[in-house]
């Protein structure tokens, strides 16, 4: 058995949109001075809404729960692999910056990573 | 108290022919709704709304997202005059905090069971901004019949000829596809109706052309062996989305009036050339869907596919356009990278491309698709195809004794609208 890296590994349920029951894979590992959050979706597993549908207030729920602090926040999105010969269904890491407005994070912007960078953070 | 539920009309794709079928999600929520309410419906797709016609409470029913902007107004005109407006059906949850904006209530989830709170609610004047029940579906056993009595039925027709009845056997969906929603608005089990029950609204449909709008009935092959065997003895026939790639359940099919299947073309494999075979060779007709401009399409792979439709004889086919709708996979893929340029929810008809493609400008992609259609009907029209895939229903019809002739007194309309013959 393979122990993990992270301090949280969990399948973590969470307020889609309009509060729709929903699930997530989530990991969290502290750093030194940053903490990383990784959201990973479930497809079928997932009752309600997808993680990316609700980035903003998925990472909010995740960082009031374990009190994170939005500036030491290193957000990650997978989208796992299905299994699929389509390349639509590969597997991808995004890594999330969000603005913080009047102490609220806001404006997602995606960014894809590189293996590289997946090492990096994973 | 007059509830006027409304279908509010869209753009219709131009070049292609366009049929105007009775709308389902209406029907399917106003069997729900108290007997003491008086229902009016207006589809706007065939007839004009009567905004100065006497009403107490508006509902708003949107399928596609194309609709959505024209409900919007629909609802200002009645709100204006102080009239309260609810919204509901598919497109409203897939916009649902959009939709808020524009009503004084949203409906997300399936209705059967929950109208009572509703109209309750309007009656005492606190009625809810949001009535959730997107993660709790009715008991599927307690789904009867839809009330297909409001429909104005002569607006149905074509020179005389009824369109067909939309049906359902079942909701949900155990598939999480690429393109589609129908997993997170139905729910992720595939929940089929008791046989009894399907076969009891069947029953009850005037008419003997149906189409099983099932996103795919191939998802339990006991309950579909049975929903086929139980529906031999109706005679109806009828169009579905897939069916189980099995010998014995296209044998059924068949015999249950299977006239055609929507059926998936995603790549130039012998696999599907030998799909579409089987089905054809159990007597049932084929309409390939095509979606261009998937992130693993160049354009010679469009092309090649567009020739390889040609020679896998399919009976019909439909031209898509990749579309992100709300709450697809396709919609977070392209989102995270930055590709949707277009947000006009008018354009999202799966004909104009609201996206960056991988491969191509979406110029190019447009383009492709303009020429798929054109490539694919170059020899024989849509209408000539259309009209020798009716042939054959209208002969298996005349084989079992079903045929109902046109209506001679609908000769000359069409979708309600005078034509020349």
């Amino acid at each position: 058995m393979k122990l993990s890296n992270y301090q949280i590994d969990e399948i973590y349920p969470f307020h889609g949109t309009f509060g729709m029951p929903s699930k997530c894979g989530l990991k969290i590992k502290q750093l030194e001075h940053k903490t990383i959050v990784i959201t990973t979706e479930l497809y079928q597993e997932n009752p309600g809404t997808s993680i990316t549908s609700v980035t903003t207030s998925l990472a909010t729920q995740i960082c009031e729960e374990y009190k994170i602090p939005y500036d030491k926040l290193i957000y990650l999105e997978c989208a796992p692999g299905m299994n699929s010969k389509l390349n639509f269904y590969d597997e991808v890491y995004y890594r999330v910056d969000f603005d913080l407005v009047n102490h609220e994070l806001q404006n997602p912007k995606w960014t894809k990573i590189t293996d590289d960078e997946k090492d990096i953070y994973l | 108290m007059k509830f006027k539920l409304i279908y509010p009309k869209w753009r219709k794709l131009e070049g292609q022919t366009t049929f105007n079928l009775p709308p389902h999600g209406p029907v399917v929520m106003a069997a729900s709704i108290p007997e003491h309410v008086n229902v009016s419906f207006t589809d706007e797709n065939v007839e004009n709304i009567d905004f100065d016609e006497a009403v107490d409470f508006v509902g708003i029913s949107m399928m596609l997202t194309v609709q959505i902007k024209r409900g919007y107004e629909i609802a200002q005109k009645y709100r204006e005059k102080g009239i309260k407006v609810i919204f509901g059906g598919i497109s409203t949850m897939l916009h649902a905090e959009e939709t808020l904006k524009h009503a004084d209530s949203i409906f997300l989830g399936e209705s059967e069971g929950r109208m009572e709170e509703v109209f309750n609610d309007w009656k005492k004047g606190t009625l809810k901004q949001v009535y959730n029940y997107l993660h709790e579906h009715p008991d599927i056993t307690t789904i009867g019949p839809a009330r297909r009595s409001i429909l104005n039925r002569p607006l149905y027709n074509h020179k005389g000829v009824q369109m067909v009845d939309l049906f359902h056997a079942s909701r949900g969906c155990r598939f999480s596809c690429y393109p589609c929603a129908v997993s997170y608005l139905g729910g992720r089990k595939f929940r089929p109706r008791p046989i009894d029950k399907a076969i009891e609204e069947l029953e009850s449909i005037d008419n003997n052309r149906l189409f099983i709008v099932d996103n795919s009935l191939a998802q339990d092959k006991n309950w579909e062996t049975d929903l086929f065997k139980a529906m031999i003895p109706l005679k109806k026939k009828w169009i579905s989305h897939t069916i189980d790639d099995d010998p014995k359940i296209l044998d059924l099919a068949a015999q249950a009036g299977a006239w055609y299947v929507y059926q998936a073309v995603f790549d130039t494999s012998d696999y599907i050339k030998e799909r579409i075979k089987r089905y054809h060779d159990h007597g049932i007709g084929v309409e390939g869907t095509i979606l261009l401009g998937l992130d693993d399409q160049t354009e010679d792979d469009i092309k090649r596919l567009i020739d390889f439709l040609l020679e896998i004889d399919l009976d019909l086919a439909e031209f898509t356009v990749l579309t992100p709708f709300p709450h697809t996979k396709v919609w977070d893929d392209l989102l995270r990278e930055g590709r949707i340029f277009d947000r006009d929810w008018n354009n999202y008809n799966a004909g104009q491309v609201v996206f960056q493609p991988k491969h191509m400008s979406p110029d190019r992609l447009q383009e492709l698709y303009q020429y798929a259609w054109d490539s694919f009907y170059k020899e024989e029209s849509q209408e000539q195809k259309m009209f020798k895939l009716f042939s054959k229903v209208v002969l298996k019809e005349m084989n079992d004794g079903t045929f109902v002739p046109r209506k001679r007194e609908l000769i000359n309309q069409s979708f309600g609208k005078q034509v020349i013959r």
